[in-house]
């Protein structure tokens, strides 16, 4: 009982929390406050947020301020132009409406932005899974030359050159504003985003409220053998942070996962995404060439795209109508709509 | 109504209908190849621990009878020699590379997308009968989380099984195929790993982890009579406590360990008898009580026929 032990301490804390911010705004939906406040999602590892940090890069609110504030900074790019708020909006869950991210100078990226939703608990990252770590993460997008083009060392010059930031950096690390440094702080805040304010996480908290008919249908249907969802999409993370092939790819198309293993096997896998705030973060798949969850819920049922690379979990599932628009209620469910306003994440 | 408790209570439900029906079968089928060798009586699981690393009178242990699941199983010794087993899974003899398309004598090519599986409650053999237990650990020696290894053919560093044993010959071992009852029991979301969601061994259910689970792709392209083919492309071999328990492997072969020193070996894993096992014939009153999805029935017919094929073999 340690896990619902904690999670209900760790709830009241957060609604105690919560429930000052928005004393103090004046705005019910909208918290303010600490980064670190964070309401954690239900299900997922016990645990206090920080927890998740590595030990070179422990989590304190000033940290993660400091990256909040390079997050939406466009001199992190080649251009000044495109900050990583640019591909990763809010009202999306942190990802990109577009099916593939347009970076500086008007150039298009492959893939689609990933949602940037309890990532702290990741434990690789990019749908290839090619780091495994949210600080090894955050200097890719700035270097990749179809996003941000950026030498990190050019950005540490340029930031560095406003004494807020130097100073800022001086306050949290001992080694002050570095590359190194620099990619930490972004790491430390996009640990802080954290979803965990769904109906799904109140419907799995107890409240027999938080879910309709529909959405308990789709959830029986969702934890079942002939569902299968939750094969990938465990219960309470909706991740199990593997790759998978799940009918998407197409001969000729992004190999992903092979692109790094270099496996037969690995064709066509990607990383499971985690689902909270998916009907949020359209376009879906990698390449985001589904544009809406009808069209995701469609494609399993037919079994994917059909290519022989697709895994053998993947069949024609003969969903009926009902069964589709209950898998949709469910998915819809998992949507957090103080997370996807939450002014703690505006600059 | 808590999250465990709102879990535990969805969980129970679909236990409530599935779990009598599966222990139905198994009452009626008291001779079953896949009934643990004691299941229920009070075996020697619990002493094996219990007893403070000594010998046992052989027997396997009992998963049924295991009473908890502790992160940090108190260690049987703290010093003595190293077996250090490296997993080599192979198919018609030859390695059986992960990722990669493996073609068969058939010109059947297979490749393995997910290949896992838990090991747990080593014994090694004595040439007297007796047995001795001993600790699954880490390379540093320390007992790993819960007593429990789990094999993913994609990470290199999961691929060596290690014990700690009191030096002398052996001529042999056994070990659960899965989890005992206690660890099969309980919320991954409370739970560190390699019982955790991350494992990829987790039902939603009340109903136990996987004990074994291999995803495969065949290619029948350039085979004479793909018609054949008898290889399932889906395998999810779990169980249902208090009826359907993990089976009991037992591999033969001289494992001479010195004092202080450690003592590798490859064990090899014939993943043709894996195959061929989820595809044995069973009792078909078994099948039809557990889920009728082919992964779950491949899986089922596998754990029924566990005992009786070489999956395990001690290279020479």
């Amino acid at each position: 009982m340690r896990g619902a032990h904690s999670f209900r301490t760790g709830a009241a804390l957060a609604l105690a929390v919560l429930a000052l911010a928005t004393a103090a705004c004046g705005d019910s939906s909208v918290p303010v406050g600490r980064l670190l406040d964070a309401q954690l999602p239900t299900g997922v590892a016990g645990g206090t947020l920080a927890d998740t940090a590595p030990p070179g890069n422990a989590l304190t609110e000033a940290r993660a301020q400091l990256g909040k504030r390079l997050f939406f900074d466009g001199r992190l790019s080649r251009t000044g132009l495109v900050s990583c708020s640019t591909c990763h909006a809010q009202a999306h869950a942190f990802s990109d409406p577009a099916p593939v991210s347009t970076g500086v100078d008007g150039r298009v990226g492959t893939r689609n932005a990933p949602a940037l939703v309890n990532l702290a608990w990741g434990t690789s990252f990019f749908w290839d899974g090619r780091v495994a770590s949210l600080e090894e993460q955050a200097g890719k997008p700035i270097e990749n030359p179809l996003e941000m083009d950026a030498p990190l060392a050019d950005v540490v010059t340029r930031v560095g050159a406003e004494a807020s930031y130097a100073r800022a950096f001086a306050g949290v690390y001992d080694d002050g504003l570095t590359a190194e440094t620099l990619r930490f702080a972004l790491a430390s805040f996009v640990r802080t985003l954290v979803s965990g304010g769904s109906p799904y996480d109140r419907h799995l908290a107890g409240d027999d409220t938080a879910f309709d008919a529909a959405a308990a249908r789709g959830e029986k249907l969702f934890l079942s053998e002939r569902g299968a969802c939750f094969h990938c999409h465990s219960p309470g993370s909706l991740t199990n942070g593997g790759y998978f092939n799940n009918g998407s790819f197409v001969a000729g198309g992004d190999p992903g996962r092979q692109t790094i293993t270099g496996r037969a096997g690995d064709l066509g896998k990607f990383k499971v995404p985690g689902l909270r705030n998916v009907a949020a973060s359209a376009p879906y798949m990698h390449d985001g060439s589904l544009a809406t969850l009808e069209e995701v819920v469609d494609q399993y049922d037919r079994g994917g795209r059909g290519d022989p690379s697709t895994d053998p979990q993947i069949r024609p599932l003969g969903l009926t109508a009902g069964e589709k628009a209950d898998l949709l209620a469910l998915l819809r469910s998992f949507t957090d709509d103080v997370f996807l306003a939450d002014g703690r994440y505006q600059p | 109504m808590t999250r465990f408790d709102r879990r535990s209570s969805v969980l129970l439900a679909i236990a409530a209908v599935v779990v009598p029906v599966l222990g139905a079968v198994s009452l009626g089928c008291a001779a079953s190849p896949g009934a643990r060798p004691g299941a229920g009586g009070g075996g020697s699981g619990g002493a094996a621990r219990d007893g403070g690393g000594g010998t046992t009178d052989g027997a396997a242990f009992d998963g049924a009878s295991a009473k908890a699941c502790p992160l940090s199983p108190t260690p049987l010794r703290t010093a003595g020699a190293m077996l250090s087993l490296s997993v080599a899974p192979i198919l018609e003899g030859k390695p059986f590379a992960f990722g990669e398309a493996n073609a068969l004598a058939s010109s059947v090519k297979v490749t393995p997308l997910n290949f896992r599986f838990y090991v747990s409650h080593v014994l090694l053999l004595q040439t007297a009968g007796a047995s001795v237990p001993v600790d699954l650990v880490t390379a540093t020696g320390a007992v790993e989380p819960y007593g429990v290894h789990l094999f993913n053919a994609e990470d290199a560093a999961s691929v060596v099984l290690r014990v700690l044993a009191p030096a002398g010959t052996y001529a042999g071992l056994t070990f659960t195929l899965g989890l005992d009852d206690a660890c099969n029991s309980g919320l991954p979301g409370d739970r560190m790993p390699p019982l955790t969601d991350t494992s990829q061994m987790t039902w939603p259910h009340a109903i136990g982890y996987l004990f074994l689970r291999l995803e495969d792709q065949l290619d029948t392209s350039a085979a004479a009579d793909a018609g054949t083919v008898a290889i399932p492309t889906l395998v999810h071999m779990g169980g249902v406590p208090g009826s359907l328990f993990a089976p009991t492997v037992t591999v033969a072969g001289a494992l001479p360990l010195a004092a202080n020193a450690t003592t590798a070996k490859t064990l090899t894993l014939d993943v043709g008898a894996v195959f061929a096992g989820a595809e044995a014939d069973v009792d078909p009153a078994t099948l039809a009580m557990v889920l009728p999805f082919p992964e779950v029935q491949a899986g089922e017919r596998l754990r029924q026929h566990v005992s009786k094929l070489a999956l395990f073999a001690l290279a020479p």
